[in-house]
């Protein structure tokens, strides 16, 4: 009959494969009880008959392997090179593209973006002689006065 | 009467002063790091000699736990693809076999699960009960009928194994039939020892119970 110090199903499995320590108790237990005793031998008769999963491997198949990989190395590098061009070809048109556009973006965005006082204060830079339009209107005026008096 | 061989001195001196046990390691080690160097150098023919030694046991153990020789030989290719794109970082702090060792069963897992989830969602249903065609090609020897015999023991083994959850059939795999101590199995597995030994006893307790119905019903029909 089954005592509490008979060993649960896992110590039995790690005692077949070996996994308990030669000094633990359990593995005393095993050799005083009949009814672990033949539970042991019921599951290593079970586990003995179990197939054996032994892989032939042929002389070539280093060889098949070394040249499955190296294709496939071979191909991972064709494929880089490719894609190495397009990118770099794309990097250079996107830098033209900045150089060639950015200057005239600019000019517009300071328009565009600047408040009112900071536009004019751009259109006086741009026109520094405001003096002459200034002389320009005195001259309309005199034009004026001219036409009037009939001379 | 045995004859005393004698030795001279000073060959007996130098045999004295090899460290016998672990020499052939040692030497295993350092040609592992001289192929390493050749290749870290630019050197093409020294991965494809890392290939072909390490082929036939990367192999061997994909297919022992996928249980098919294509995708065992697809699994090691990747493992090698990997090994080959991690060269360049490689310490040395394990060996190459180990890494590859690791790396494989984890590649396996991967692909269980996989197969596992395409089954059951695209009902997608591989033939279980088709042998491996290698095992149909193999000569059959002096005795066909116990050939056949072992053959419908295994496709019952393969059934079985199907039945346990990835990591279930990857551990009795590895503890079964590769004889790896349970603590190397939970390092490879990034696991706890306690997680590896539950995972085998149910392991162990689901394919004896298949294997005890398969008993029984061959020996019903053979009566």
């Amino acid at each position: 009959m089954k005592n509490k110090n008979c060993l649960s199903e896992q110590d039995l499995i790690l005692h077949y494969y070996g996994e308990l320590p030669a000094n633990d108790e359990r593995v005393y237990h095993l050799a005083d009880c009949p009814l672990c005793e033949e539970r042991v031998s019921a599951l290593t008769h079970d586990l003995a008959k179990l197939p054996e999963l032994s892989h032939e491997s042929d002389f070539a198949a280093g060889t098949r392997m070394a040249a499955r990989v190296n294709e496939r190395l071979n191909k991972r590098r064709r494929n880089w090179i490719p894609a190495l061009g397009a990118s770099a070809i794309t990097a250079f048109a996107l830098m033209i593209t900045v150089f060639i556009w950015s200057p005239q973006d600019q000019r517009v965005q300071t328009t565009q973006s600047a408040p009112p006082a900071l536009a004019i204060i751009s259109l006086n830079e741009d026109m520094p002689e405001i003096d002459f339009l200034e002389d320009l209107e005195l001259l309309k005026e005199l034009e004026l006065l001219s036409q009037i008096e009939g001379v | 009467m045995g004859q005393e061989i004698r030795v001279p001195a000073i060959t007996a001196a130098i045999i004295d002063s090899l460290p016998v046990n672990d020499y052939p390691q040692k030497m295993a080690e350092s040609h592992e790091q001289a192929l390493l160097e050749r290749i870290r150098n630019g050197d093409d023919y020294g991965f494809e000699l890392l290939v072909k030694e390490h082929t036939g046991k990367v192999i061997g153990l994909a297919w022992r736990l996928v249980g098919n020789r294509e995708e065992a030989e697809d699994l090691a290719q990747e493992a090698f693809l990997r090994l080959h794109r991690s060269l360049p970082d490689f310490r040395g702090d394990s060996r190459i076999s180990t890494w590859l060792y690791r790396t494989t069963t984890r590649l396996a897992i991967d692909h269980l699960r996989r197969e596992r989830i395409k089954r059951k969602l695209f009902f997608f249903r591989q033939d279980n009960d088709a042998p491996d065609p290698v095992d149909l090609a193999r000569d059959p020897g002096n005795d066909p009928g116990r050939e056949f015999q072992s053959q419908e023991a295994m496709r019952t083994l393969r059934k079985s194994l199907r039945k346990l959850s990835s990591r279930q059939q990857v551990i009795f795999t590895l503890r079964h039939y590769e004889g790896l101590p349970l603590k190397e199995i939970a390092a490879h597995l990034g696991l706890q020892t306690g997680t590896v030994k539950a995972h085998l006893h149910r392991a162990v307790t689901q394919l004896r119970l298949d294997l005890a119905a398969y008993r029984e019903s061959s020996r019903e029909e053979s009566l």
